[in-house]
């Protein structure tokens, strides 16, 4: 049976890369720096329960942090809360939980680490909320995860930011994150293009910074080991967009490219492709790589193209109401994608933990905290539960474009942060970096 | 021209009235002290972390710049640069390589002194436009520095989990300290600069902002003077670094890439480009800006942009040019036997 | 009151060592071009077109940046904005006629108007001013950068190639794109557009004159308020052009504004200030550098670019052609 795959809410995305993970920012030893009082008293001070959200409504990435908004807004007005006007920065208000009110008050970065660490300090400290929901983007997260250990008594709920090393080392035990990692994104499609699509010798051209890393790394660790080859990787400067003389860089010998570009780009990429002599070598894509714009900008081209990712359109129960609520409530946005619906499940997961502990987090966020950690949800795009980090495991989808349609090929179930390898083993390999994993 | 718009007028004005302008400088000084140390207990925690810690230290890399357009005349496009690599080297030996704070502080601002120096030797030759692109291509060449050489910077992601370092017994960790800190080395930064440009080092770059052709013909070099000058600037510039690296706890491209750099000019343009304390006055207005008027409207990047043009061409000194405009017709106003004007500032409606 | 650069102090020890320097400069590049011809001569002819069609783009966009300059002595620091603002009107007029060419056209008319609004509401209240009027500059494109994000939402965006520049071409089992082409013949075209203008007619002969002095110009009963507003408007138009042709292959998206502005910046310096014939040089230059960098060494690509600048600056302060005065 026949998917759509669900990324064309990116046809977006200006920069490859958008939302997402990053691997080895710095060695993040948490905290520093000036901390403020949090503003928030919580339920028990004023009687409001306040959520902050944090996306990227600036810059490059609008355009997700448009489509995140509504997801996480979705999920409010599913447990009943209004909005206070219909822009992407409005607050919402008039839902109750166990007695206490609860609103919403939303602020925006531009992406950059800076300012996402900036925007979530006036939401503890000006605003005072109780919880955080956000980042976008994974270096926001790391960011944002070191602000998290300076306020044990503010929860931290992820928005879609997939830097691995937000939970996997170090992480902040008040930092809670319902989607997977740049790196789990890519679980299945490294064997598969090796096994089946017996591609054995392939350079990868991403941007070059934290979250293609981790994409590539999700890709080669399981490549390499299937026994393929990356004699070269090409690392293309942030925001680049003429790509032709990159592309006179890679060898000729090659079955096939791993491209970890965002949708306009990697349609870019591959148009100059086809005007060199490298023409129609076939494309293996990452999680953001293959949308809509593209295959429908690549036409016949398309046909083929393998790539991976955790949102697929799947056939549940979930993923159609999903689906129907977010075109009948946003009528703006794009079919169901990544940003929209990782922002909805943490959001939901967020609402759902605070019933059960009824509003309460008037005892330093114990209960709450406790509630998130041992929560389990069934998501519009497969089961969701914690490991002991607090990181999602959760499915991971293949697919392949086929008659201009990309196809959900295969289902890998659970994937977990360590890719099913030892905890301590997968931990102790370098970080994924410009270099790592490597096998020339 | 860059004298054009600053020489000499703020000196005209205190000259203006010798025998009052002392009172006055007092009473001003004695509010300053007064709100400096009532500040802390009379605002929330946001207002004094967020807006008024915040806007010390970036006030002091506005500073640098206003010295630079003051008393040299040079618009310096780069301080963002010299700032970032300040807090970049700080932040990679004390929270990567693990050196003793202070001493990866140290070295960070001797590293970004020396990038100064250099900056300063291959920009002096430059004027008036020619400066400001030059300086804003070295600004730009160290923004992608940062984003490209990940051995040192770590790229796009930057470096986290810098810690603030105790002064002794005192964790400046605190902001209560870290605010007494950063207003003392606020301080000394003002009155450093100040006695500067008094010192014959500082005339001479005065003197070459005006007329640099009567610099050599005294026999003096306008390239050393300059460099001289661009390199003290630079050290003020570099210690706002350190201290934005401690407060932030991280520093990464995006603190010094184009739009900081904008920002750091609003700064300065705001407080007026005429007193070196206009920088933290205008640090103080830019940072309320941006914190309260985003929750405003979504299009506040638009009204900082036309508030910006709109002081550029109202008021040449700023908003405290603003002020002192409105005081001054108000005094002609009420003194209605007022001597005839002298020094007229060209201010809004009086061209 | 200089305005540009300072009178040289040492004229002849900078001259020989300049010489020195660009004879070995010419070594080294003679070396590299004969290495990578024997080495590898499909990649090379490409890098060498890649470069070339690049310093085609950079020079419709810094042609008008250096233009402004000459004449008006203002660094535009919102030549990057209308760029931008350029290439987002072509699309919406790409979309709504269907023709790439009037696309092109009235997305340059608009920004042309734009620039003249901008020049005679806000830069004449600052003029005689350069500094004010570069940073008033610095607002505008605040303003201008917040505005296409309201407009044209923060999605990157391709203006649609009309299909005849849409395929490559062969020559000797060499591909190569129609379009990359086409873009280095616009900018032939504008490039002798411009000669004929400032060498072959009167406004040029004054814009010239201007350029090399502005006080006699003024003094020669000539209406210097207009030939300046002229001038603004021109190099805009320019940058409204470049907006639509860049954003045609190569996608429009926000930052690209700075982008832009800094690519302006590089070719000028590198070339030489307020000369269009540096700008020429420029471009070529920046755009050969750029190309070859990112072949041989990707990651540091953007620093090759800088430092090759820096090192121009080192023996030319005021770039190859530089001179304006």
């Amino acid at each position: 049976m026949l998917h759509r795959m669900v990324l064309p809410a990116l046809t977006a995305i200006a920069l490859a890369v958008s939302g997402c993970g990053a691997s080895t920012g710095g060695k993040d030893s948490g905290g520093g720096g000036i901390a403020g009082a949090a503003n928030g008293s919580g339920a028990a001070g004023d009687g409001v329960l306040k959520i902050g959200l944090l996306s990227t409504l600036d810059g490059p990435f609008a355009a997700l942090g448009q489509a995140a908004n509504d997801g996480a807004k979705l999920a409010l007005l599913d447990a009943g809360a209004q909005r206070s006007g219909t822009g992407y920065r409005d607050g919402m208000t008039g839902l109750t939980i166990g007695g206490q009110k609860v609103e919403l008050v939303v602020e925006s970065s531009d992406a950059t680490p800076d300012v996402a660490l900036a925007a979530a300090r006036r939401l503890v400290e000006k605003d005072g909320v109780d919880i955080l929901v956000g980042p976008l983007g994974g270096d926001e997260g790391l960011a944002v995860k070191g602000y998290a250990k300076q306020h044990p008594e503010v929860t931290f709920v992820n928005g879609t930011s997939a830097a691995q090393n937000t939970t996997l080392r170090d992480p902040a035990a008040n930092f809670f994150r319902f989607t997977t990692d740049g790196t789990q994104w890519m679980a299945g499609l490294g064997a598969y293009t090796v096994n089946t699509l017996h591609y054995k010798r392939v350079v990868t051209v991403a941007e070059d910074y934290s979250f293609p890393y981790d994409q590539v790394g999700g890709f080669m660790t399981p490549f390499c080991g299937a026994g393929g080859h990356v004699p070269k990787k090409v690392w293309v400067p942030l925001g680049t967009k003429d790509f032709s003389s990159f592309i006179s860089s890679i060898p000729k010998d090659i079955d096939a490219l791993y491209v970890a570009l965002g949708g306009t780009d990697a349609l870019n990429f591959v148009k100059q492709l086809d005007e060199s002599s490298l023409k129609g070598t076939p494309i293996v894509g990452g999680s953001i790589t293959v949308d809509g714009a593209v295959i429908n900008g690549l036409g016949k081209r398309a046909d083929g193209i393998v790539s991976a990712g955790p949102v697929a359109a799947l056939d549940t129960v979930q993923y159609r109401d999903y689906a129907a609520k977010l075109k009948a409530t946003f009528p703006q946005a794009g079919p169901p994608g990544l940003f929209d619906i990782g922002y909805y499940i943490e959001m939901t997961a967020l609402l759902k933990a605070l019933t059960e502990v009824k509003g309460k987090v008037d005892d330093g966020h114990k209960a709450l905290n406790a509630a998130l950690a041992k929560l389990t949800l069934d998501t519009p795009i497969g089961p969701v539960r914690l490991d002991q980090n607090r990181q999602a495991i959760a499915n991971n989808y293949l697919f392949q474009v086929r008659d201009g349609q990309s196809a959900l090929i295969q289902t890998i179930p659970d994937v977990n942060q360590t890719l099913g390898l030892d905890r301590a083993a997968f931990v102790a390999q370098p970080a994924n970096d410009r270099d790592h994993p490597s096998c020339p | 021209m860059a004298s054009d718009m600053t020489a000499g007028r703020g000196d005209q004005a205190t000259l203006r009235r010798p025998w009052r302008a002392p009172r006055a400088r007092t009473v001003a000084a004695v509010i300053v002290v007064v709100i400096a140390a009532a500040i802390p207990y009379v605002t929330s925690s946001f207002v004094f972390v967020q807006i008024v810690i915040q806007s010390l230290w970036m006030a002091m890399v506005a500073a640098s710049l206003v010295f630079l357009v003051r008393f040299a005349g040079m618009v310096s496009l780069a301080q963002t640069g010299l700032y970032g690599t300040a807090g970049y080297v700080t932040a990679n030996l004390s929270a990567i390589r693990g050196l003793n704070p202070w001493a990866a502080a140290g070295i960070g601002v001797l590293v970004a002194v020396a990038l100064a120096f250099v900056v300063g030797m291959i920009s002096s030759r430059a004027r008036g436009v020619y400066f400001i692109m030059l300086t804003l291509a070295v600004g730009v060449f160290l923004y992608y520095f940062a984003l490209q050489y990940r051995p040192f910077t770590f790229g796009f992601s930057g470096i986290n989990g810098v810690r603030v370092p105790d002064l002794g017994p005192v964790p400046l960790s605190d902001p209560l300290n870290f605010y007494w800190f950063t207003l003392a080395l606020s301080v000394a930064a003002l009155v450093g600069l100040y006695t500067f440009s008094r010192s014959p080092l500082g005339l001479a770059l005065q003197a070459d902002r005006d007329c640099p052709e009567r610099v050599e013909a005294l026999g003096m070099s306008t390239t050393a003077v300059r460099v001289i000058g661009f390199t003290a600037a630079g050290a003020v510039a570099s210690v706002g670094g350190v201290l934005s690296v401690w407060f932030n706890g991280q520093i990464s491209p995006g603190s010094l890439d184009i739009t900081r750099t904008v920002n750091i000019l609003v700064v300065a343009v705001l407080g007026g480009v005429i007193r070196l304390e206009g920088a933290w006055l205008g640090a103080l207005l830019f940072t309320a800006l941006t914190a309260y008027v985003s929750n405003i409207t979504n299009y506040y990047n638009s009204v900082i942009g036309l508030v910006y043009i709109a002081v550029v061409l109202v008021s040449p000194n700023g908003v405290p040019g603003l002020f002192t405009a409105t005081a001054r017709s108000l005094q002609r106003a009420l003194l209605s036997s007022a001597p005839p004007r002298t020094t007229a500032r060209p201010v809004n409606g009086e061209k | 009151m200089a305005v540009g650069a300072a009178p040289p102090t040492s004229r002849f020890p900078a001259v020989s060592r300049g010489r020195v320097l660009w004879t070995a400069g010419g070594i080294a590049v003679l070396a590299l071009t004969v290495r990578e011809l024997v080495a590898a001569p499909a990649v090379f002819v490409t890098t060498v077109l890649d470069g070339l069609t690049t310093a085609g783009l950079y020079f419709l966009v810094a042609s008008g940046f250096t233009l402004i300059f000459g004449l008006l002595r203002v660094t535009n620091l919102a030549h990057g904005s209308f760029y931008l603002a350029g290439g987002y009107v072509g699309y919406s007029l790409r979309e709504a006629t269907g023709n790439w060419f009037l696309a092109l056209a009235g997305a340059a008319v608009a920004v042309a108007l734009l620039g003249l609004l901008f020049q005679l509401t806000v830069l004449r209240l600052v003029g005689g001013d350069p500094l004010r009027e570069s940073l008033v500059t610095i607002g505008l494109s605040v303003v201008v950068a917040d505005m296409t994000l309201a407009v044209w939402g923060g999605s990157s965006l391709d203006i649609t190639i009309p299909p005849f520049l849409g395929s490559t071409i062969e020559v000797h089992g060499l591909i190569y794109s129609r379009f990359r082409l086409a873009l280095l013949g616009l900018a032939l075209l504008v490039g002798f557009g411009l000669w004929v203008l400032l060498h072959r007619t009167r406004l040029g002969m004054t814009i010239r004159a201007g350029v090399d002095d502005p006080l006699i110009l003024a003094t020669s009963g000539v209406n210097v308020p207009l030939v300046l507003s002229f001038v603004f408007g021109l190099g805009s138009l320019m940058a409204g052009l470049a907006g639509v042709a860049g954003g045609s292959y190569l996608s429009l998206s926000q930052g690209e504004d700075a982008r832009y502005l800094l690519v302006s910046l590089l070719v000028v310096i590198v070339g030489g200030l307020g000369s269009v014939p540096g700008a020429v040089v420029g471009s070529v230059v920046v755009g050969l550098v750029q190309a070859f960098a990112q072949v041989h060494l990707p990651t540091y690509s953007v620093l090759v670019t800088f430092g090759v600048m820096i090192v121009i600056l080192a023996v030319r302060p005021r770039g190859v052609l530089g001179g304006a005065e």
